[in-house]
C-alpha cells in the first residue's frame, strides 16, 4: 500500500484511488499525474496490486474510491476517444482466432486510421520479430510470440499513452533490450508510459517516476 | 495397496492401473464411483435433451394435419433415412474433433509421460469407448424408426445397422488420429478427411431431406425403398470398416503423442461439462482452439479502407474462412420444408423461428469474439455498442436471406391449409420478417451472453445439484427469445405482436450486450 504523487501536471490524473477486495485493502489513496513524454513505473512484489491498479486506471475495474481523469474528463473505458488515445496491454488481451498475426495488426492500423497501414504493419512485424510468423493463426503462437504480437498491437496504431502490465514477461533477453529502447523512444516522441514491471534494468532505463506498492 | 516394481523396471500397464485404483480408493474416490458420477451427469443432461427432442418429434409427426394430407409412409421413411445419414455425419465430425482416443490431463502428465507401455495403458479405454459408441449407435438405430410404427424385425435390423455404423465411425476416427508428421505445424490430414466426410454426409442429408420434403409437399412422394435389405447391406459394410479401422487404431495406440491425447481429453471434458450443464460454450471454445491450431496458417490478405467499416470487412473475411458455418446455416433451411411436409402448418412457423435462430447463430462468431473479450474491444477505436452493431450486420443479412429462402415453406404449408388455424390469413412476408428479427434477436442474445455466474439464489436439487437461478437464465439466454416467439405462435399471436417482441429483444441485447 502506498500513497505517492508524481507532481507533474499531465493528461492522466489519478486521484486518491482505492481498491479493496472485501476486508482486504489492495491499495489506498494512490495518486499520480502522468504528462506526455514521461514514464511512471509501478513496482512491487507479487500480489501488491500492480495489475489491479492498472486495471482501475484504464477503467476495466471499478475502484472503491478516488477517480481517474483523462484529458480533463472522467476516464470512461468504452469512450472511443479514450480507446483511440490509450494503447493498453493487460493480461486479458484478446485475439480473433481466425485472423493471422499480420491481419490483426492490419485491422488495428486501419481502424485507427493509420495513413499507410501496409508499411506500418511490415515495420512493426519486423520490429517485434514476427515477420516469419505473419501468416500464423494465434492458436499456434508461443507465449513469447503472443506477447510480441500484443506489444506490436500497441505500436502499430497512434497513441498518446501506453499502459503496459509487465510487458517484459515471456520476452527473451534481446527482446527486453528492444523493449527498453522502444519505450525510451516512445517517451521521446511524447507518449506517456505507465507500466508495471519486475525487471530492474527496464525500470532503470524507462522510469521517470517509480511508484512502489 | 498394490505394489509397483522396484526402480529400474518399467511397470506393466496392468500394475499402473491397479496402483491408480488403489490410490483413488484410499482417497475415498473409487474409479467406478467417479466414472458413474460423471456418467450420471452426462446421462441426465442427455436425457433432458433427448426427451425434449423426442417430444418435439412425436408432436410433429403425430400432429393432426389440418389440411387433411396425412404424411405418406414413404415420405416419413425417406426423411428418417436422411436423419440417419445426418446423424452419422455429425458423429463423424464429433469423433474427428474429439480424438476419439484421449486421456485426462493428469494421466497425460503423471502416467503417460513415463516409459510405461502407452498402448497397454490406453487399450482398456479404447475398447470401452468403442463399446460405448456401439451401444449408443444401437440405441439410436432402434429408436430412429419408431415414429413410423415399424415391425420388430425392422427395429432389430436398424439397431444392428446403427451399432455397426457407430463402431465403424469410431474406428475410422480413431485410426485417423495419428499424430502429425514431425516438423509440421499442421494437424492430421486424415482427421480432416474424416471430418470432411462427415460434412459431406450432412450436406447430402440436407439435400435429400429437401428433395423428399418438396416431393411430399407437391403431392408426389418418392416411392418407398427396400428398407430392410438396405440396412443389412449397410450393416455388413460397416462391420468390415469397423474391423479394419479398429485393427489399425489399436495397432497405432502406442504412437499417439501426449499432445494429441491431452487435447482430446480437454475436448471430452468440455463435452461432458457442456452436456451436464446444457451449455455448449466450453465445448465450443475447446473445439475452436483445436480447429484453428490444426489449421495453423492462413494466407494473409490485407484489408482495404480505414475506419470502423474495416471491422465489417474483417468479419466477412473471418466468416469466409469458416465455410462449414455457412453450410450449416444453409443446411438448416431444410428444416421448415421437412416440417411442412410432415406436420401441422402451424409448426412450420415454429420450426422457422427455432431453426432460424440456430442457423443465424452459426454466423455470430465475430460478435461472440468482441463480446467475450474486453481486451479485444479495448484495442479498437469504437465504443462497445457500435462494435456489437457492426458485428451484428452479417448475422442480420444471414437472417434475412435465410427467412427469404424458407418463406416458400410457409406459403406451401399455409395456402390454403392454414384455414381454421391461429395463423390463418397471415401474410407470409409479415411472418417471415417477424421470424427473421426473432432469429436475429435470439442469435445476438446468445452471442452476447456474459460469462457464466455460479453465484446467487439457488433452486432445490432436482438431479443436477443445487442450481443458481442466474445460471439457468444465462444458459437459456438466446434460446429464451426463440422459445418465447414459438410460444406466441402456438398461442395464436399475430406477426405484429411477434415482430414487436423480437424487436424489443434485439434492441435490448444490443443495448447492453455484455453487461446484463
Amino acid at each position: 500500500m502506498c500513497t505517492r504523487r508524481a507532481e507533474i501536471v499531465g493528461v492522466l490524473e489519478v486521484s486518491e484511488l482505492t481498491r479493496r477486495f472485501g476486508e482486504h485493502t489492495v491499495f489506498a489513496d494512490v495518486s499520480l499525474d502522468l504528462p506526455p513524454g514521461e514514464a511512471v513505473v509501478v513496482t512491487g512484489p507479487n500480489g501488491a496490486g500492480k495489475s489491479t491498479l492498472l486495471r482501475c486506471v484504464v477503467g476495466i475495474d471499478k475502484p472503491d474510491g478516488g477517480r481517474v481523469r483523462w484529458d480533463g474528463r472522467e476516464l470512461r473505458e468504452s469512450d472511443p476517444a479514450v480507446r483511440a488515445a490509450l494503447a493498453v496491454l493487460l493480461d486479458d488481451a484478446g485475439l480473433f482466432p481466425e485472423m493471422s498475426v499480420a491481419e490483426h495488426l492490419d485491422l488495428l492500423a486501419r481502424v485507427h486510421g493509420v495513413s499507410d497501414p501496409d508499411a506500418a504493419v511490415d515495420e512493426v512485424l519486423a520490429e517485434v520479430g514476427l515477420a516469419g510468423a505473419a501468416d500464423q493463426l494465434p492458436a499456434t503462437l508461443s507465449s513469447g510470440q503472443r506477447q510480441r504480437l500484443m506489444l506490436g498491437s500497441c505500436f502499430v496504431r497512434p497513441r498518446q499513452m501506453l499502459v503496459l502490465d509487465e510487458p517484459e514477461q515471456r520476452l527473451d533477453v534481446p527482446g527486453r533490450d528492444w523493449l527498453a529502447r522502444r519505450l525510451v523512444a516512445e517517451k521521446a516522441a511524447g507518449v506517456g508510459v505507465l507500466l508495471s514491471c519486475h525487471d530492474p534494468a527496464l525500470v532503470e532505463a524507462v522510469a521517470d517516476w517509480v511508484l512502489e506498492l | 495397496m498394490t505394489a509397483i516394481p522396484a526402480p529400474g523396471a518399467v511397470p506393466p500397464p496392468r500394475a499402473v492401473r491397479a496402483y491408480r485404483r488403489a490410490v483413488l480408493r484410499g482417497h475415498g474416490r473409487g474409479v467406478l464411483r467417479t466414472a458413474l458420477g460423471a456418467t450420471w451427469d452426462v446421462v441426465v443432461g442427455a436425457a433432458v435433451l433427448g426427451a425434449l427432442g423426442a417430444q418435439a418429434g412425436r408432436r410433429l409427426v403425430h400432429g393432426v394435419p389440418s389440411h387433411g394430407a396425412a404424411v405418406s409412409a414413404s415420405t416419413g421413411g425417406w426423411l428418417l433415412a436422411a436423419a440417419a445419414v445426418a446423424l452419422v455425419g455429425a458423429a463423424l465430425r464429433g469423433l474427428a474433433a474429439a480424438g476419439p482416443v484421449s486421456a485426462q490431463p493428469a494421466a497425460v502428465s503423471w502416467i503417460l509421460a513415463g516409459p510405461v507401455d502407452r498402448a497397454g495403458v490406453l487399450a482398456p479405454r479404447f475398447w470401452l469407448s468403442a463399446a460405448g459408441a456401439t451401444a449408443v449407435g444401437a440405441a439410436v438405430g432402434a429408436l430412429l424408426p419408431v415414429p413410423s410404427d415399424p415391425t420388430l424385425a425392422l427395429v432389430l435390423t436398424a439397431a444392428a445397422a446403427g451399432a455397426a455404423v457407430a463402431a465403424a465411425s469410431f474406428a475410422t476416427a480413431a485410426a485417423a488420429q495419428q499424430p502429425r508428421a514431425a516438423g509440421s505445424i499442421r494437424g492430421g490430414r486424415w482427421r480432416a478427411s474424416v471430418a470432411g466426410v462427415g460434412t459431406g454426409l450432412l450436406i447430402a442429408a440436407a439435400a435429400a431431406g429437401l428433395v423428399v420434403a418438396l416431393a411430399g409437399l407437391a403431392g408426389h412422394p418418392l416411392p418407398a425403398g427396400p428398407t430392410g435389405p438396405v440396412l443389412v447391406v449397410v450393416a455388413v459394410a460397416a462391420v468390415v470398416v469397423a474391423a479394419v479401422g479398429g485393427w489399425r487404431a489399436r495397432a497405432g495406440l502406442g504412437r499417439l503423442d501426449r499432445g494429441t491425447l491431452a487435447s482430446g481429453g480437454a475436448l471430452v471434458l468440455g463435452l461432458t461439462t457442456s452436456v451436464a450443464w446444457l451449455d455448449t460454450s466450453l465445448l465450443r471454445g475447446v473445439a475452436d482452439e483445436r480447429r484453428w491450431r490444426d489449421r495453423a496458417t492462413v494466407r494473409t490478405r490485407r484489408l482495404r479502407g480505414s475506419g470502423p467499416g474495416v471491422l465489417l470487412r474483417a468479419d466477412l473475411r473471418r466468416l469466409a474462412r469458416q465455410p462449414d458455418r455457412v453450410v450449416g446455416c444453409a443446411a438448416l433451411a431444410v428444416v421448415p420444408y421437412v416440417v411442412a411436409a410432415v406436420a401441422d402448418p402451424i409448426w412450420v412457423s415454429v420450426a422457422q423461428v427455432l431453426a432460424g435462430s440456430l442457423a443465424v447463430s452459426r454466423l455470430t462468431a465475430g460478435l461472440r469474439a468482441v463480446s467475450d473479450q474486453p481486451g479485444l474491444r479495448r484495442m479498437l477505436r469504437v465504443d462497445d455498442r457500435s462494435l456489437h452493431m457492426l458485428h451484428a450486420v452479417l448475422p442480420a443479412v444471414g437472417a434475412v436471406v435465410w427467412m427469404a429462402v424458407t418463406a416458400p415453406a410457409l406459403v406451401a404449408a399455409g395456402d390454403p391449409a392454414l384455414a381454421g388455424t391461429p395463423a390463418a390469413g397471415e401474410p407470409a412476408l409479415g411472418a417471415a420478417v417477424a421470424a427473421a428479427v426473432g432469429a436475429l434477436a435470439a442469435a445476438v442474445r446468445a452471442a452476447t451472453r456474459p460469462p457464466l455466474n455460479y453465484g446467487g439464489v439457488v433452486v432445490p436439487d432436482v438431479g443436477f445439484g443445487a442450481t443458481p437461478v442466474g445460471l439457468i437464465a444465462q444458459v437459456l439466454r438466446g434460446a429464451d427469445v426463440a422459445l418465447l416467439l414459438a410460444g406466441l405462435i402456438l398461442a395464436g399471436a399475430g406477426y405484429p405482436i411477434r415482430l414487436a417482441v423480437a424487436t424489443v429483444a434485439l434492441a435490448w441485447s444490443l443495448r447492453t450486450p455484455s453487461a446484463d
